[in-house]
């Protein structure tokens, strides 16, 4: 029952992760599901999909088909579409009950890709993970598809584990890729907004790889294994965060060891709930810019190890939430919808921060800017 | 790594070749994992040395996400790894879902990492009845199926079906079709109507397992044939059957490399 949702709505699922995720490569997506999982994903958790030509499609999974597992009927109408529609690629992604039955995707997957001759992924998502396990997997599959070795270009990077979940569509993709290009370096895939599959499969090309959200990392330690392309992650916000991120990225380029942007000390001043990379640098900005002292930072969706730091916490569900809210600080910072946790009287002063990932479309049009200097809006509600 | 899936039907002989066959890798130095992948847990009652392994769906029921490898592998005769992966409350549940559940726990707690088997022998429910328990052929598992099965009607029945089964998976590059393991009922003609059914399977007969009193013997005692009655011509019999098993393995093994 320690999951149990009195007041939060559902964070966003792993399907609508891999949605997300592959949402602008010019591929065929297609949700195993009775309809309810890809009205939930087109509906509550992309806001690229109204007036979007993407391909999003639900395989109208019905009970008998359930009973009886025909895979090739799945198969056989994929196959039907992707003759019409000639997309880049094809991706089948899980919903709860082909988890249930235990649907192949992979060897699904495959069966596409040996008769279509297109690249084609096949991920099990169940809608019991979240988002960011969802585009996770999608950005390991694409890094592990197209990234083969290629001759390294200087000062080229990519970034790893952009989606509208995390980053909205109000410019904050566009503002990370001009604070690199600022500093002379070129962008080349950035998985997985405003860029395209052919970038994305020039990634070996880059000297490093800047992961920008958790569901990256996955990537980035891939083509670190096989490639030996090192990463940094974090996130230019504000002025000295961003100029110390582009001095790690420069010395990442040089000697090829990954880096994590530093840890700040934590503290009852300030708690910011959210996703970790982005909430990490928001707390750096806080701290280096405007001398906050004492911000904590608390990782809302699926804890990562390789990026939690001394002092984090992560919240597993509504009552963590609710306990860390509560936990004595000056200043929440967190979607609006974590508001209504906070106990009657409380002095803590909460200060909006939408996340798609958790409030969806009731607040996805007063998601702040934050990357660069916009961090300002941010502050000024402090 | 050489990984295995015997099935066959229910009551036909599996677990008992199963575990006589872990026994007989075990004693030719092999480092052995058997999983059993049937609800009754009863797989690794003859190797496990007395005492069953929990469960690992008993385990994920009490001890939720904090479940070690420790709650779930119980080493048994010869060093051989016992995993029983266990299944739902008799009556309500999902059998198929529950063996799913086990090999991604075993996969989350790198089982296969840590323990590093030689040979690991999943040991599945009579029939091949739904998606979970095809898991065993599907990518990343078995390599060689091999089904246990007499002359019996219904026996040869269910070795039609886990044919099937791996026919249907042909396509996506899963487990092949390694053989037949006939487990003598001495019914009329058995030998040839099993060799008829493998040929029209397209593979072979492994070896006829002929039938003997040691085996019943042995499962009294809670032991297989090879531990308890080592120098019996039953024992020679499950220590043949290895060498083939393995024989086979290693040639389709290089003839895919």
């Amino acid at each position: 029952m320690k999951q149990l949702s009195l007041s939060l709505p559902p964070f966003a699922p792993d399907y609508s992760g891999v949605c997300s995720a592959l949402f602008e490569l010019g591929g065929m997506i297609v949700i195993h599901d009775a309809c309810g999982c890809t009205g939930n994903y087109t509906g509550f958790d992309e806001p690229r999909w109204y007036g979007s030509s993407s391909e999003v499609y639900c395989s109208a999974l019905r009970q008998i088909d359930a009973i009886i597992g025909d895979d090739e009927k799945l198969i056989g109408r994929i196959m039907e579409a992707a003759e019409e529609m000639l997309p880049k690629f094809i991706c089948v992604t899980g919903s709860p009950v082909p988890m249930v039955i235990g649907t192949d995707f992979e060897g699904i997957a495959g069966e596409i890709e040996q008769r279509t001759g297109l690249p084609a992924f096949g991920f099990a998502t169940t809608g019991l993970r979240l988002y960011d396990c969802g585009a996770s997997d999608a950005f390991l599959a694409l890094a592990r598809r197209f990234g083969k070795k290629r001759e390294t270009v200087e000062k080229r990077i990519n970034l790893l584990g952009l989606t509208p979940l995390d980053f909205y569509t109000n410019g904050n993709a566009g503002d990370i890729r001009a604070a690199f290009l600022a500093e002379g370096y070129t962008v080349g895939a950035s998985m997985a907004m405003d860029t395209s599959l052919e970038e994305i499969a020039a990634c070996a090309q880059a000297q490093a790889n800047v992961v920008v959200s958790q569901s990256g990392l996955a990537a980035a330690n891939d083509l670190y294994s096989r490639l030996g392309i090192p990463y940094v992650a974090g996130l230019p916000v504000g002025k000295k965060p961003t100029e110390e991120l582009l001095e790690l990225l420069g010395r990442t380029c040089a000697d090829g060891k990954n880096r994590i942007a530093a840890s700040e000390k934590p503290g009852k001043k300030v708690l910011i709930l959210g996703e970790k990379v982005i909430s990490d640098s928001i707390r750096r900005c806080l701290v280096r810019d405007y001398g906050f002292e004492g911000v904590t930072v608390a990782g809302l969706f699926t804890p990562n190890a390789g990026l939690m730091q001394p002092g984090d916490m992560q919240a597993a569900c509504e009552e963590e939430i609710a306990a860390e809210v509560n936990g004595g600080y000056d200043i929440v910072i967190g979607d609006p919808m974590l508001k209504v946790l906070l106990e009657p009287g409380s002095r803590t002063k909460f200060v909006d921060f939408p996340n798609p990932a958790v409030s969806s479309k009731l607040h996805w049009n007063e998601c702040i800017p934050f990357i660069g200097e916009h961090i300002e809006e941010l502050v000024k509600r402090i | 790594m050489i990984k295995i899936a015997l099935y066959g039907k229910g009551g036909i002989g599996k677990s008992t070749t199963a575990s006589n066959l872990s026994a007989a890798f075990a004693q030719k130095g092999c480092r052995v994992m058997q999983i059993g992948c049937d609800p009754k847990a009863d797989s690794t009652q003859n190797v496990a040395g007395g005492e069953q392994p929990r469960t690992v769906l008993d385990a994920l029921r009490e001890k939720g996400g904090a479940v070690a490898l420790d709650d779930i592998v119980k080493e048994g005769y010869g060093g051989i790894l016992c995993v029983e992966a266990g299944g739902p409350t008799p009556g309500i549940g999902c059998a198929g879902r529950g063996i799913i559940t086990a090999f991604e726990k075993l996969e989350e707690l790198k089982a296969y990492e840590t323990f590093k088997p030689d040979i690991v022998l999943y040991d599945v429910l009579g029939d091949v009845v739904c998606g979970g328990f095809a898991m065993p052929i599907r990518g990343g598992y078995a390599d060689q199926v091999f089904v246990v099965t007499s002359g019996e009607k219904m026996a040869l029945y269910a070795a039609a079906n886990i044919a099937l089964a791996i026919e249907n998976f042909k396509n996506r590059g899963y487990a092949s079709f390694g053989g037949v393991i006939l487990n003598a009922r001495n019914v009329e003609r058995e030998n040839e109507l099993v060799e008829e059914f493998a040929r029209d399977a397209g593979t072979q007969v492994v070896k006829v397992i002929p039938r003997s009193s040691f085996v019943q013997r042995a499962e009294e005692q809670k032991k297989t044939v090879v531990e308890a009655y080592p120098e019996s011509d039953m024992a020679r019999e499950y220590l043949d059957l290895a060498d083939r098993v393995l024989g086979i393995c290693t040639r389709e093994e290089q003839k895919n490399a």
